[in-house]
């Protein structure tokens, strides 16, 4: 009998290891279902605020077409067109939900838009739900699979120790090595197994293959670790308790702990900078500016020498000069804060290499697009798209032209333009690799060990 | 030997255990250092929206002579205050807003949630009093109690223990008490709030706060020796102990969010706002008035007033119609507000019925209760700043009725009539006018604490059936 | 077959085996007799590699297990103390995969049920779990393994501990047949009622020492009692 059919014989025939099997197949199913339930809301969403992004636009062009005034604008006025930006669902949602459903992912752009105020009354959703946490493959594969390589690799040889059956097999193999290498790698066959069909689904439910091939690498390498840390325990350990417990410990210290003081450090180091202090100046900023209106308008109007002719009334030119001062003025402030989350991130990339749990954890959620880089990119896109909307739509204001219904129809549409980068998943993976390495050089100088212990 | 025998032989053990003193010196270490971040982070947010709440009002009232509706859309910021105990437990505040703008015409929702400025967020949670000794602590009794029982059935020193005579129930009893101790080592963080609190009210909520977990580490004590009484081997409880904590602490929560979003969905943002729109534009907008309720409106202030024309009335029409507007949008910022609300109570509701199978997601719930910083006291703050912005905006549309008849819009009025106003101060509710919310998961929990009782003095009857048939 | 010259093994202070002298040629067995701790098993596990001497040497079939630890091993056929075997695994598995680690190559189902067979097992038993086995069948299960080898020299450890009469008498019937087959075997044990019945030749240790070694044709049951309490007592 060889050795995988060994180990197979004891999977399959033992009710311990059948329904730890079974419950995880269940949990990457479940982990699965709930990755395509967000994509299937995300995409909804989405769709939906197209949906009325377009419908107001096609209505405007009718009130335009038939002179029909709804509301406070005349028909065809710039400063009633509004446009969303919105984000499309991230490549990799089915495998790493992220901190994605927390993030707005509609901006509405109109000529009044301003950058610090893109994404305001965003927050109707339940905070209870979004406070338990979401079950994704991500999570599952970072928290609880190690368990299950524990539950595999922690009597890789304690278990033959403690049945007294080490003498037995170290004399009828000749070398111990060779058993605890097969035993290692088939024993790690089937977390593997299991985060390999995880990636080979979510491709066919339609994620990037690149996506899925990245994810599934930092899956692997990251339970190779622990499948090598289990091994190397497994081989040491007097006793396969022991073992357990000690195997245990470091999930917990890994994977419980430090990454929770990993954050508590980081918000001790570089605390998040108070949002309250940012609305205050702006506030300062806005009524400030009330009181110069008038002279705000005049000088735009210098700066903006393209605008000759314009007309310097109105409500909306005010409006639209007191944001864009605003803005301007604010800028610092957002900066500030921008600079501070900067910080924030500088610290949690220098501690994050502490705990693989928390990097790796990082890496997939960058991989699948649900961390903050890819949302990042898409406020920065969508602020840029306001800029473009502002001059497609300025002249109109300050010349006091309306949209003809071409020209509604022909106002611009936010693409989102996929960020790229691969250098952060390359130096992720390399680290994971290196841990492993030197976990198995450990392993090794064990099993070449001839004494009997 | 009695049951106190018994515990403090027990205890005698794990005393001389180096390891048990390490895990438990380890934990209080880092309970203390996450308090104490915690009380800091709490003060700087007390002195952030103090400041914040300060300097609004010093821009209100230093708004100069304008028309009224023009304060009214300049509005007030209400910044809501960090939870009595928040330092202990942070609750649901990184998933709230945490400023308000009361302007005219919207009852906007809180921005700026902490979670969303976070970069970097958690695989589980950040360390907090909470979750030491929601998620640390039990860990520990269970390291620390796995093997009271099952070890001894493992060295037959069980069987040797119950026919010498003692009786299995104060047999087991004993190594509860033991646990127990331990139990309340660990707990002692849990008073760290109640010697810190600096109001009755606080003090009053660190007391329940401290009786929940004393309750919960109680109940989990109790569950560990029902389990190690009950397993075969020392290497069975653990395990059983362990995976029933992965589960119950870990996993079900989760799966019970997932369940909870299901049979009650959250309101996606874009389809609120939608609806709101479409209620508001049913009715008069306030800016532009048009429509047969406008029209309406008009017929009857005139048929008040006893004038046939707008021109011959005394009063400004536009202020009249601004504030029917007011309330109309009132009446639909309620119903749509108050789904909401619903929908998040449907979730609890949900959640209490998961509980069923955790005690985890009841001593979460009553701890962000007690701390403040749950959904409930969230929405006590959204409506007390509903309150104050309805009576703001009643105010000011009044002065413009009665003063800017003839000048509408150009009607400037003195800041005097903005710099009276009320200040907006916000108290939160004492614990007692909430407590009420918290029954059903104060139950829980003690329903909990029954069955695990139950389960424990269960597993000493089979101990003695044990004995005797051995 | 198998031979050590002044063998010794130091485990820190303790001194568990001193300046060993034997010889155990093809055909024959020799039991090695003594109390815990005289340093029987260790005697054992140096042959087996599992340990390295301190001083002296030692070889098997000419290798140094020291030296060459995989090649010593792959002359020899272990019998453990306590066959403890893979409890969810049928007598049959369980022979298939310690054979197929010691050979490396496939064996046939019927070949395995031959050895089986020569154990002293019956058919019956050769498709239960090992979990219902006597401890008897496992030590038989433990001889398959060791036949199944096809070594020139065994070593076992206490093979007859824990085994009632009946049982140790097939046992030692069973070893008779392979010493007359040419093995050279060594057996450490307590029981000096099947030492001399079994045995070619038997030496008795103390505190790491061979202080005796007597051919068995040479000494009664009663003789060789007298001779090991003699040499226990000095």
């Amino acid at each position: 009998m060889s050795s995988l059919r060994l180990e197979f014989v004891q999977i399959t025939r033992g009710a311990l290891p059948r329904t730890i099997l079974a419950l995880f197949v269940a949990l990457t199913a479940y982990g699965l279902w709930a990755g395509v339930s967000e994509r299937a809301r995300w995409t909804d969403v989405v769709a939906a605020n197209r949906a009325q992004a377009e419908e107001a636009n096609a209505r405007e062009q009718e009130n335009i077409r038939l002179s029909r005034q709804e509301g406070f604008s005349p028909p065809g006025a710039p400063s009633a067109q509004l446009m969303d930006a919105s984000l499309p669902p991230a490549p990799g949602v089915i495998l790493a939900q992220g901190d994605a459903p927390l993030r707005p992912v509609t901006a509405w752009i109109s000529l009044f838009a301003r950058s610090d105020t893109l994404f305001r009354n965003t927050e109707t959703e339940s905070p209870l739900a979004a406070s338990l946490g979401v079950m994704d493959l991500s999570w599952i594969v970072i928290v609880l699979m190690p368990l299950l390589v524990i539950a595999l690799n922690h009597d890789l040889l304690s278990g033959d120790r403690d049945a007294a059956r080490l003498g037995l097999l170290r004399a009828q193999a000749g070398s111990l090595g060779r058993v605890v290498v097969h035993r290692l790698g088939l024993r790690f066959l089937l977390p593997g197994v299991f985060v390999t069909a995880a990636a080979i689904l979510a491709m066919a439910l339609g994620t990037a293959a690149f996506v899925a091939f990245a994810w599934w690498l930092i899956a692997t390498l990251y339970l190779a670790v622990w499948s090598l840390l289990a091994g190397w325990i497994g081989v040491c350990a007097q006793a396969a308790r022991s073992a357990a417990s000690i195997l245990l410990l470091a999930w917990l210290g890994f994977v419980v702990v430090l990454p929770a003081a990993i954050a508590l450090g980081i918000d001790w180091l570089s605390a998040t900078q108070s949002r309250v202090a940012q609305v205050v100046a702006t506030r300062e900023v806005q009524l400030d500016l009330q009181e110069r209106m008038s002279e705000l308008l005049d000088r735009y109007l210098v700066d903006h020498p393209e605008l000759v002719g314009a007309d310097a009334g109105g409500f909306a030119r005010s409006y639209f000069v007191a944001q864009r001062e605003t803005e301007s003025q604010v800028a610092p402030v957002m900066e500030k804060f921008a600079e501070a989350q900067r910080r924030r991130a500088r610290w949690h990339t220098r501690l994050a290499w502490l705990s693989p749990a928390t990097l790796a954890y990082g890496g997939m959620t960058r991989v699948a697009g649900t961390d903050s880089t890819r949302h990042d990119a898409f406020v920065a896109q969508a602020q840029a798209f306001a800029g473009t909307w502002r001059d497609h739509l300025r002249e109109h204001l300050f010349l006091g032209r309306t949209l003809t219904p071409d020209e509604a129809a022909s106002l611009p549409r936010f693409t989102f333009e996929e960020p790229r980068g691969i250098g952060h998943v390359s130096r992720l993976a390399g680290f994971l690799a290196l841990l492993g390495v030197m976990l198995a050089v450990l392993l090794r100088g064990e099993i070449m060990d001839d004494e009997l212990r | 030997m009695s049951a106190l025998g018994t515990g403090a032989a027990e205890l005698r053990q794990a005393w001389r255990d180096g390891r048990a003193r390490t895990a438990l010196f380890a934990l209080l270490a880092l309970a203390a250092i996450t308090l104490a971040i915690g009380w800091q982070q709490q003060a700087r947010q007390e002195s952030d929206v103090a400041q914040a709440t300060a300097v609004d009002r010093r821009l209100w009232e230093g708004q100069a002579t304008r028309n009224p509706h023009s304060v009214a859309h300049f509005g007030q910021y209400a910044f809501k205050p960090a939870g009595a105990l928040s330092a202990f437990d942070p609750g649901l505040t990184p998933w709230l807003g945490t400023a308000l703008w009361m302007e005219a015409h919207y009852q906007n929702s809180a921005t700026y949630r902490p979670a969303e400025d976070q970069r970097d967020q958690p695989i589980l949670a950040t360390l907090s009093g909470a979750f030491v000794m929601q998620i640390l602590a039990p860990l520990v009794l269970i390291f620390m109690g796995f093997g009271l029982v099952a070890r001894e059935r493992e060295r037959q020193t069980l069987k040797l223990a119950l026919a010498s005579g003692a009786s299995p129930v104060a047999w087991l009893t004993g190594k509860f008490l033991a646990l127990a101790v331990v139990a309340a080592i660990l707990y002692l963080p849990a008073w760290a709030p109640v010697m810190l609190a600096d109001s009755d009210d606080a003090r009053q909520r660190a007391l329940y706060l401290a009786l929940a977990y004393g309750v919960f580490l109680l109940t989990i004590a109790a569950l560990i020796i029902a389990v190690s009484a009950r397993a075969g081997t020392a290497r069975g409880a653990l395990l059983t102990l362990l995976g029933g904590w992965v589960l119950m602490a870990l996993v079900l929560p989760r799966l019970g969010a997932t369940f909870a979003e299901e049979v009650a969905p959250s309101t996606d943002t874009g389809q609120f706002w939608r609806d709101v729109r479409a209620a508001l534009e049913g009715g008069i907008d306030g800016h532009s008035p048009a429509g047969a309720r406008e029209e309406a409106l008009l017929q009857e202030t005139l048929r008040q007033y006893g004038v046939a024309r707008e021109e011959d009335l005394p009063v400004s029409f536009a202020g009249i119609s601004m504030q029917a507007g007011e309330e109309h949008a009132n009446v639909v910022y309620d119903h749509f507000y108050g789904r909401l609300q619903q929908d998040e109570q449907r979730q609890r509701r949900v959640l209490r019925g998961v509980s069923l199978l955790t005690p985890w997601i009841t001593v979460r719930s009553l701890s962000a209760g007690m701390a403040g910083t749950d959904a409930e006291h969230h929405w006590h703050f959204v409506r007390a700043t509903e309150r104050y912005r309805r009576d703001l905006q009643r105010y000011l549309n009044g002065d413009f009725t009665q003063n800017a008849k003839g000048q509408d819009f150009d009607y400037q009025a003195d800041p005097r009539l903005w710099r009276e106003t009320a200040v907006f101060s916000y108290r939160a509710p004492r614990v007692g006018e909430v407590a009420r919310s918290y029954a059903p998961d104060a139950l829980l929990l003690l329903g909990w604490a029954t069955l695990a009782v139950v389960l424990m003095l269960s597993a000493a009857r089979t101990l003695g059936r044990e004995a005797s048939s051995s | 077959m198998l031979e050590c010259r002044q063998l010794a093994k130091r485990f820190g202070d303790v001194v568990a085996l001193d300046a060993l002298d034997l010889r155990v040629a093809p055909g024959e067995v020799f039991c090695l007799l003594g109390a815990n701790g005289a340093g029987k098993t260790t005697t054992i596990n140096l042959f087996l590699g599992f340990l390295t001497p301190s001083a002296g040497n030692l070889r098997v079939d000419g290798v140094d297990p020291a030296a060459d630890p995989r090649a010593a091993r792959a002359r020899l056929a272990y019998i453990p103390e306590q066959v403890n075997l893979y409890p969810l695994l049928t007598g049959l598995e369980n022979l298939d995969y310690f054979s197929s680690l010691a050979s490396g190559r496939r064996i046939s189902e019927a070949e395995l049920l031959e050895y089986f067979t020569q154990a002293g097992l019956a058919h019956e038993h050769a498709r239960r779990p090992v979990r219902e086995y006597s401890k008897g069948m496992r030590q038989k299960v433990g001889i398959a393994i060791a036949l199944a080898k096809r070594s020139r020299a065994l070593l076992l450890d206490e093979p007859l501990s824990g085994l009632d009469p009946k049982a140790a008498s097939e046992f030692c019937a069973l070893l008779s047949r392979l010493r007359d087959d040419g093995a050279a075997v060594m057996l450490a044990t307590h029981d000096l009622m099947r030492a001399r019945d079994v045995g070619t030749r038997v030496g008795i240790m103390r505190a790491g020492r061979l202080v005796g070694v007597h051919d068995t044709a040479d000494l009664t049951h009663s003789q060789l009692e007298q001779v090991y309490l003699d040499l226990m007592r000095t």
